[in-house]
This record gives C-alpha cells, sequence and structure tokens, in this order.
C-alpha cells in the first residue's frame, strides 16, 4: 500500500441490549466527524 | 457512517443492510443467504461493502453495527483479515447495566426468542451475551434507563457484575462523548483472540464486593470423571457464570474448555495440552499460550492444571471449594499413577468424543 494510500477505521458495536446499542451508535455517529481523510504512516 | 445488517428478516431467506450517518439513511439492499445461514450472508456482504465505503474516501470512522446475536469476535477477524484499506481499529460491546445479570441468567434458546442467526443456531441467550461481553476491550455501558419499565435501575452489584466479568476492559460511558474516540485507538485482533482461548484466557480475579463475588479454584491432581461428572449440575447452577480449563484423569493429555452460563454448561476439547506436544509442535502455538503455560509450569504435569472461575452474587464459596475438592483424585488414586487413570470409567463419553 503506497504512503498516500487512503484507509478506513471500522469499529465494530455488538451487543444483545439493542436499545442501548443503537443509542451507542448515534452518540458515535453524531461524535465522530464524517469528512476526515486518513492515511497510512 | 454505520453499516448495520438486520437478521431479523432471514426467515425470508434475506439479510437487510443499512448505511447511515448521523444525518439519516444513506442507502440500503439486501445480501442473499449464505447455506442457509444469516451469518454466513453477513460475513460475505461485510468487507465488499466496507471497501466500497473506503473507496468513497469520505468517511473518517466506519461502525459495524452488528445485530443483537452476532458474536464480536467473528466479525472482528473478518475484517481485521481482509486487511488494507480496512483497519480494525476497536471492538466494543454496548450493555445496559440493569440487564447484566438477567441476560447471564437467561438459558432460553436464542431461537425461541426470535435471535437465531440460522436454522442451526444451538446457542443460549447467556452464553452469546457472556461471549459478547468478555471478548472486547471496551465495553460501552448504556445509560440507565434505557431498558423500559419493567426492570429496576442498574445497583452496585450489577455494576460489580460487570467489573468482575470484564477484567482489563475498559468501561466507557454512553453519554459521555468519549466512546467514538476510544474505538480509533487500535485493536490486535491476536491479542483479543488470546484472552478469550481457554488455554491462556484471561479470567476473573478473586473478588467480593457488593455482594457479587468471584471464586478461583485452581489445583494441579485431575479429575476423577465419575465424581465431576455427577456434580456438573449441582457446579453449573452455583453461579451466574463460570469459565476455565480442566483436565480429566481417564483423558489426560486433553485440555477441557469449561464454559457455563444460564444454567447450561458447555464442556469441549481444546485440544492437546503443551505437555502431550512433541517438542517440535510448540512452534506452532501462539506465544501466548507458550507464556501463559511457562508461568505455571508443574515439574511433573506440565501444564496440566485445574483453573475455574465462578462469578456470582450470592456465591457460596465454601459449598464449591467443598464440592471441587470432593471431585479431584483421592491421595491413592493419584499415587497409582496416569496408566490407571485412564482406566477409569469414561462418564464423559456423552459429552466428548468418546475415549478410545
Amino acid at each position: 500500500m503506497s504512503r498516500d494510500q487512503a484507509r478506513l477505521p471500522v469499529a465494530v458495536v455488538a451487543g444483545l441490549h439493542a436499545d442501548a446499542r443503537r443509542a451507542a451508535v448515534e452518540e458515535i455517529l453524531r461524535t465522530v466527524p464524517a469528512r476526515w481523510r486518513c492515511t497510512t504512516t | 457512517m454505520a453499516l448495520h445488517h438486520d437478521l431479523t428478516s432471514a426467515v425470508d431467506r434475506a439479510v437487510h443492510r443499512t448505511v447511515r450517518d448521523a444525518g439519516g439513511l444513506l442507502g440500503s439492499g439486501d445480501a442473499p443467504l449464505v447455506n442457509d445461514c444469516a451469518c454466513c450472508a453477513l460475513r460475505e456482504d461485510l468487507v465488499p461493502e466496507l471497501l466500497r465505503l473506503a473507496g468513497e474516501d469520505r468517511y473518517r470512522l466506519a461502525v459495524v453495527e452488528l445485530w443483537d446475536s452476532v458474536e464480536p469476535q467473528a466479525m472482528a477477524g473478518v475484517i481485521a483479515a481482509a486487511g488494507a484499506p480496512l483497519a480494525l481499529t476497536g471492538v466494543t460491546t454496548v450493555i445496559d447495566p440493569a440487564l447484566v445479570l438477567p441476560y447471564l441468567s437467561n438459558g432460553d434458546d436464542l431461537a425461541d426468542v426470535g435471535l437465531a442467526a440460522a436454522p442451526t443456531d444451538q446457542r443460549t441467550v447467556a452464553d452469546t451475551f457472556a461471549r459478547q461481553l468478555e471478548y472486547p476491550t471496551v465495553i460501552a455501558v448504556g445509560e440507565d434507563g434505557t431498558h423500559g419499565q419493567d426492570v429496576e435501575a442498574a445497583d452496585d452489584t450489577d455494576y460489580a457484575l460487570l467489573a468482575q466479568l470484564t477484567p482489563g476492559a475498559r468501561k466507557v460511558r454512553v453519554g459521555s462523548g468519549a466512546l467514538g474516540g476510544v474505538l480509533l485507538a487500535g485493536f490486535d485482533v491476536s491479542a483479543a483472540a488470546a484472552r478469550v482461548h481457554p488455554a491462556c484466557a484471561l479470567l476473573p480475579q478473586e473478588c467480593d464486593e457488593h455482594g457479587v463475588s468471584t471464586f478461583v479454584w485452581r489445583r494441579e491432581r485431575p479429575f476423577h470423571p465419575q465424581r465431576l461428572y455427577a456434580a456438573l449440575e449441582d457446579l453449573t447452577c452455583a453461579a451466574a457464570r463460570s469459565r476455565g480449563r480442566f483436565w480429566l484423569a481417564d483423558r489426560p493429555d486433553t485440555l477441557l474448555s469449561w464454559d457455563a452460563a444460564g444454567g447450561a454448561l458447555c464442556v469441549e476439547s481444546s485440544g492437546p495440552w503443551l505437555a502431550a506436544l512433541p517438542d517440535a509442535a510448540w512452534e506452532m502455538v501462539p506465544v501466548e499460550r507458550r507464556l501463559a503455560a511457562s508461568l505455571d509450569w508443574h515439574p511433573e504435569q506440565g501444564d496440566r492444571c485445574q483453573y475455574l472461575t465462578f462469578t456470582s452474587p450470592g456465591l457460596d464459596r465454601d459449598g464449591l471449594l467443598a464440592m471441587l475438592d470432593s471431585c479431584l483424585l483421592t491421595d491413592d488414586e493419584y499415587a497409582a499413577g496416569s496408566d490407571c487413570w485412564r482406566q477409569l470409567p469414561h462418564a464423559f463419553d456423552g459429552l466428548l468424543d468418546p475415549v478410545t
């Protein structure tokens, strides 16, 4: 992979408690900016 | 952006995929079942969809929101194996603190509560929840009160149970705003797998707090198979959760895993003990396991050991101690040696592959 090839960080969110899980995902979506370029170093 | 595969429609032979961000739905589609298995469909669809989203080069973080009964370890492995441009940076299980004990005590089959991922899915609510809880490095603790009015609010007992079951996992409050940043910190799938592997798992430590106890039982000599078999039901029901590794006198080369939750016990072979392997085979064993074995190496038995942990509110430590010790070989039986041990009745042949 070239030094400036973009990568996509991925986080797995699990949980049998569906309401709590959805609330957590909504918070992550609100607090992590959508547009941001991450490159390998 | 969050990618979610809804498996509730799997009975209609498809898995429904949605992609959304904070502003709402970005796209949706269906993935066909693979081998009649919704989890297999998820595995097949997940990486291509993530690669497509990576190609858009506009997202700081892809959140893979797993459906209710999907376990994080398998999906973390799929994503990590895909490699660049995907980078697995975090794994969390979100819990409602008031529901930890009710779920851990729920022995219902997933199929009976509409949460099975395949027609052949034999998991229970309790054992699935336990594995979801014990794998991640981050536990997201939901805001109390999201569970409805029919469940009491979480108290110190619930938080003590959570803390004892998840040693080493960072607890992050949902609502604190910190979860997104924590999930960008990085995740090592090999280390995570070692933490839950029966041979070297990071097990709970001795503790007694707010009415919740963890009892750690470690011994060197093997179990008498018949005496342990007769005690299985009592041992399984003695705690909300018990885990660990053990060995039986009639199959001394086999590392057996103990995995109990919700009143159900799963005993499985996890392969040979290191002491039963030729030296040349050790190179193929993960370094975490070799390290764990070396710390407690016994001059005669090697890494063979009894190492079980029991965690529960209202735990009867003395009763457990007496029951477990009574299942070990007696001094005379132990002194008879391994050739005699192998002739003991094979009481676990109904649960494990028969001794040959």
